[in-house]
């Protein structure tokens, strides 16, 4: 009988986490090669920053709050049911990249920036399968701004420098044009311009079914127009993200 | 109850309707729209920015009325929507045969 209690996300130890932590040095490892900025953010997240962000239009359904209590002296069978819980206005972190944005805030580059963070993330995703869909995971990510061309550039290196790694871990994928999950019907165009754009490009495997480990995403002026990142010429910045699905690695790689 | 679809004689006909739907009804269904883009067969729909996410919605819509058919989404790929000559030649076909 198993007598642990429920986990939002894998626990491991011991050898299984020194393989969890071998892989996202390698993502690390890269990040240091193009000379990231590396950063740590908390878990929650400002409610105002995601809403500049326009993530609660996009994706409510994945949202997650962090609450108190309006009366803590209820006794326990009403403490943390609906009616006494307020929001405390900090939201669970979906991604890690939407930290970087506001950090960069007001910024007009010069040259070209890199960061890098990885963080615990949250979605209230309506399944829990370890590995593959977790309300809690763990992202790496590497987040790029500049000029289109060399983001162009990094976005194909990136190509490379994950099939290589996948590989190195014994497992191979193919690159999809992915949609996002948008929410709202209305949304519903923004993932057919992502598609069709090819925006985001997702790294999938298969484990056993299709499963993306990793995926590239160019914002165009998006984030820049909304946190006032700036090229030289004046122009918004654009900007990309490459994430890692921590976990869903782990989850793919071969034992050693 | 949705009107039955229109049948295009020929590939011009049904570019032709394309483009008065972007360039005189789209505008009024989507204010974003600047009134009357004056579009071309061979404008560039996406990269003028003419269709935004809430355009293409409504552009899909009114392809499905006129074929009478979904688009599959393996089909929503720019190849395939970058102008009205390339929906054209995607997604028009011949009336079948009474």
């Amino acid at each position: 009988m198993n007598l642990s209690p429920p986990t939002a996300a894998p626990v491991r130890s011991d050898a299984e986490l020194a393989r969890f932590e071998a892989i996202d040095r390698q993502f690390l490892e890269w990040a240091r090669e193009w000379a990231a900025e590396e950063v740590q953010f908390p878990a929650l997240i400002d409610r105002a920053t995601l809403e500049r962000a326009e993530y609660p239009s996009a994706f409510p359904h994945l949202l997650m709050s962090a609450c108190g209590c309006v009366d803590p002296a209820k006794p326990l069978t009403e403490l943390l049911v609906a009616a006494n819980l307020t929001p405390s206005g900090w939201l669970l972190s979906p991604a890690v990249c939407y930290h970087v944005y506001p950090r960069w805030e007001g910024t007009v580059f010069a040259s070209p920036r890199i960061a890098t963070a990885r963080g615990r993330c949250f979605r209230h995703e309506a399944e829990f399968s370890p590995g593959r869909r977790q309300l809690e995971f763990e992202m790496r990510e590497i987040v790029l701004c500049g000029p289109t061309e060399w983001i162009d550039a990094r976005a194909a290196d990136a190509r490379t420098r994950i099939e290589a790694i996948s590989a190195g871990l014994g497992f191979a994928g193919v690159w999809e044009t992915a949609m996002d999950p948008f929410f709202l019907p209305t949304s519903q165009g923004k993932a057919l311009i992502q598609r069709l754009q090819e925006t985001k490009k997702e790294y999938v495997v298969r484990n056993p079914t299709p499963l993306a480990v990793a995926s590239i995403n160019r914002h165009g002026p998006f984030f820049g127009e909304r946190f006032r990142l700036s090229l030289a010429s004046g122009e918004p910045a654009q900007t990309a993200c490459i994430a890692f699905g921590l976990d869903r690695w782990a989850s793919s790689a071969q034992p050693a | 109850m949705n009107p039955p679809p229109v049948h295009y004689v020929s590939r011009e006909a049904f570019a032709a309707a394309l483009r008065n739907f972007i360039n005189d009804e789209l505008p009024r269904l989507h204010p974003k729209v600047k009134e009357k883009p004056n579009v071309t067969s061979e404008t560039l729909l996406f990269a003028t920015g003419v269709i935004d996410s809430m355009a293409i919605l409504h552009l899909i819509g009114f392809i499905e009325r006129a074929t009478g058919r979904s688009i599959p989404p393996e089909k929503v790929v720019m190849k395939h929507f970058q102008s009205i000559a390339a929906i054209a030649e995607s997604f028009w076909e011949p009336p079948s045969a009474p």
